[in-house]
């Protein structure tokens, strides 16, 4: 096995390597392409003529005349082809212009940046619990078949198998009524980032501890791990230096997929905790026809998914020199 | 083994920590008893003269209207003392004199005069409802007001939220909308978006002065959470609560729980469009016949609610009195349908082989919609209906009830919402009323509506309206269900609250917190 020295000289010196995380790059942008082309799209393919909906918000409720309609439409560019109209709302949005919100009246731009710094916090807060997965897995692994694995094992499928909602409500009566340690609800404090971040990670930090889990049985069984062994070499270092960093390309899969995961979790979590971030922005704005805030949360979420898979494909690759090829 | 301990001691301190950070006490007021807090579920909207924001700011007294329905839903005066019609189109009101807006500027007839006219250049619909086609401010305290047309109901109109008084603070230099500026007891002091509105009591109110310093409006949108947080203590009052939650908290001596019946009222509407099975209005009555009210607030809203056979409650002179019950008949209901063409096979209602189907749209967003909709289907569909359900947000809906696309929409409006019928009828079942979804028409209901509005209190006009309800009932355009019981819930320390009938109305001026 080459050394972590080593292996970091092999990275910095590998064109392939670099040119594998270009292509990745330029797919990601085709992605983030796919993202926008979609979330423009889906919001016209709806039943109903969005200028009508826009003009009808515009004038309070009122119903508007045909001739209005008409008129309308040729002033914003609705009766252009529809691949048009997209590309004039891309170049507006990549100069950072989403819009305004039908219902603030305010920025589509601007009620997206307090919304996610909002789920910001709440999500990061929420990985963080969910990178315990890891610890715990590595304790079920080494004690594979003990009571500590066998309760690890139960509490991940329960976390798996409740909704968060309904977490979000046991969670509520249990810290917020009962032990009154934490609000119920709300936004402001540390206090209130706790009940809710822990709801969105429940379901996803045992599917990470099982991940982690059966990698870890997997390499400590394999023959490198004996032979490292049977040569006399500390358990503990055989665990750090060997079979954990083989663990690596599962864990970190796995953790991009929670880490997306926690973004869909947050739409329901926010709402009932009544957490003003991207999750609730997005239900509000769904209730209410917000279409021009419906396309700038979608593509917010879009962009947040494809990011992520490229930092963790990224990472992947700099751990395991395997993984390069299938960039 | 030192490895599996060193990862159990810091995960444990992780855990323990982030518990640590969270076990901080409730973010309850901090000014203690001065402050209250309550739980809604619908301020989570930004600033803005819109219909639905400004009715919060009317509700919560930030913003004064010129005439007030008191608790009897009778007109009290408001920013105008009194009231005249000196001819069939002109209004003339009296305002208070030394009323103050909340930052120091005086109420004058300009003042109205300017807000109103700003109102309606803002919301279209407010120029419909209000009729008007000039101000003026014929004197510093007097203000004229010449309606289109001979309009009796503009008293009761001006009690609308739409038409509260904004001070022209409440501008910017180029005539934006900041901030709400008015003369009510309570002054606007932040709105934090998503979160909460804050108000503090003004001292220059020209009403006797509230009790609370302060009242904190916070959006808890969820029913369960916002149950949850006043049982927490985080919270004094949690408004709209679940009517499964009517009978627990009843029961606690720490909470105190608040029904009052109101106008608001649960109705089906009818697509009374010719090629619907429901364009025939035998088979509206048959319906109509076949629904037990009784039975959808005892088994579907747990008690918390009103049986409603009839479009408003029987509390005016104008509401007829005697009128045939649509109490529960299911052999009358089977003459009628069989009169419309249709015969029972297998249990099921169907003319020409088609069995009789309906399509009921509705929504979800207020706490008792699906639970009524669902029961009002389950017991049609037990008389031998059949029908499908589609529930949608509240634009969705209407979406689909433009394209007449529907055979009920359940819906919920408060019809006696200005204490006059002139709002609802004009505007719901008139045949040139914009929000007449219903393709609904009748001459004669077009008359009596016509003439109704044009009549000063009195007999012409209560019986005008009486014959036009009584159109509405014979002809079945809707199948009433439930009028609304507003719930609210507070802590025992919570003294003096009273739900306002119209539900539009919090009145915290008279609440104050002991104990």
């Amino acid at each position: 096995m080459p050394s972590n020295r080593q292996r970091q000289g092999a990275i910095a010196a590998d064109p392939a390597l670099v040119q594998a995380l270009t292509r990745r790059l330029i797919y990601g942008a085709g992605l983030m392409v796919g993202v926008s082309l979609a979330a423009f799209l889906s919001l016209r393919a709806l039943p109903g003529d969005f200028a009508e909906v826009l003009l009808t918000y515009q004038m309070a409720g009122e119903i508007p005349s045909q001739s209005a309609l008409d008129r309308f439409r040729s002033e914003h560019g609705f009766d252009a082809p529809i691949l048009m109209q997209y590309l004039r709302w891309m170049v507006a949005a990549l100069t950072g212009d989403l819009g305004m919100s039908f219902r603030s009246g305010d920025p589509v731009i601007e009620e997206l940046r307090l919304a996610v710094s909002a789920t910001l916090w709440l999500t990061g807060v929420s990985f963080a619990v969910v990178l315990l997965g890891i610890p715990l897995g590595v304790i079920a692994a080494l004690k594979a078949g003990g009571w500590w694995d066998r309760l690890l094992t139960g509490l991940a499928v329960v976390g798996m198998a409740i909704p968060n909602f309904w977490h979000a409500l046991l969670f509520m009566l249990l810290f917020g009524l009962v032990l009154g340690w934490l609000p119920s609800s709300g936004y402001g404090t540390w206090a209130h980032v706790v009940l809710p971040a822990l709801v969105i990670a429940t379901s996803s930090v045992g599917v990470v501890a099982r991940v982690v889990r059966r990698a870890l049985i997997e390499q400590r069984q394999a023959l490198y791990a004996r032979t490292a062994r049977s040569k006399g070499v500390a358990p503990l270092r055989v665990l750090t230096d060997h079979c954990l960093v083989n663990t690596a390309a599962p864990v970190l899969t796995v953790l991009g997929l929670q880490a997306a995961r926690i973004f869909d979790g947050a739409i329901v979590v926010e709402t009932v905790f009544g957490w003003p971030g991207l999750g609730r922005a997005l239900a509000e704005a769904v209730l209410n026809r917000d279409f021009p805030m419906i396309q700038g949360a979608i593509l917010v979420i879009g962009i947040a998914y494809v990011v992520i898979n490229l930092l963790v494909d990224t990472a992947i690759a700099l751990i395991d020199p395997r993984a390069r090829a299938s960039l | 083994m030192r490895m599996t301990r060193c990862v159990a001691v810091g995960a444990a301190a992780l855990l323990a920590g982030l518990l640590m950070v969270g076990a901080s006490p409730p973010a309850v007021a901090e000014d203690g008893d001065e402050t209250l807090v309550i739980g809604t579920m619908w301020e989570s909207l930004p600033l803005s003269m819109t219909a639905r924001r400004s009715r919060f700011f009317n509700e919560s007294e930030i913003l004064d209207t010129l005439v007030k329905m008191d608790f009897d839903m009778q007109l009290q005066p408001g920013l105008a003392l009194s009231w005249s019609r000196p001819s069939p189109t002109q209004w003339v009101f009296e305002l208070r004199e030394d009323v103050v807006f909340h930052d120091g500027t005086p109420f004058d007839a300009a003042a109205a005069k300017h807000s109103l006219e700003r109102v309606i250049d803002l919301l279209p619909y407010a120029a419909d409802l209000l009729n008007i086609d000039t101000i003026t401010a014929a004197d510093t305290h007097a203000l004229v007001i010449e309606t289109n047309a001979p309009f009796a109901a503009l008293p009761n109109q001006l009690t609308d939220a739409i038409t509260g008084i904004y001070g022209a603070a409440s501008f910017d230099a180029d005539g934006a909308f900041v901030q709400p500026v008015g003369t009510g007891p309570w002054r606007f002091v932040e709105y934090n978006p998503q979160q909460n509105t804050i108000v503090e009591r003004f001292d220059g109110y020209w009403g006797d002065l509230p009790d609370l310093a302060q009242i904190d409006y916070r959006y808890i949108p969820d029913h369960h959470a916002r149950t949850i947080a006043l049982e927490a203590g985080e919270i004094h009052l949690a408004a709209n609560i679940l009517p499964g939650d009517v009978e627990r908290l009843s029961e606690e001596p720490a909470f105190a729980v608040f029904q009052a019946p109101s106008a608001g009222l649960y109705y089906a509407a009818f697509n009374a469009a010719a090629d619907r099975p429901v364009g025939d209005a035998r088979v509206r009555r048959a319906l109509n016949l076949m629904v037990d009210r009784e039975l959808i607030v005892a088994g579907a809203l747990d008690g918390v609610g009103e049986p409603a056979w009839q479009f408003f409650r029987d509390s005016h002179d104008w509401v007829p009195q005697d009128l045939p019950s649509y109490a529960p008949d299911l052999d009358r209901a089977a003459e009628l349908l069989a009169e419309a063409g249709y015969a029972q096979v297998d249990g099921r209602w169907q003319r020409d082989g088609e069995p009789l189907t309906l399509e009921i749209l509705s929504y979800s967003s207020r706490t008792e919609m699906p639970l009524i909709t669902e029961a009002m289907a389950a017991l049609l569909s037990q008389q031998g209906v059949e029908v499908t359900i589609g529930l949608y947000t509240w634009p969705g809906m209407l979406d689909l009830v433009r394209q007449g696309d529907y055979d009920l929409s359940v819906v919920f409006w408060t019809p006696d919402m200005i204490g006059h019928p002139d709002l609802h009828l004009k505007s719901q079942f008139h045949s040139a009323a914009e929000l007449n979804y219903q393709n609904w028409a009748h001459a004669g209901f077009d008359a009596a509506v016509d003439l109704g509005r044009t009549l000063d209190p009195g007999l012409d006009r209560d019986a005008a309206y009486r014959e036009a309800l009584t159109i509405l009932h014979d002809e079945a355009v809707v199948m009433p269900l439930v009028f609304k019981v507003y719930v609210a819930a507070a802590s025992s320390a919570v003294q003096g609250f009273r739900i306002h009938p119209s539900g539009f109305f919090y009145n915290f001026k008279e609440v104050g917190l002991g104990g």
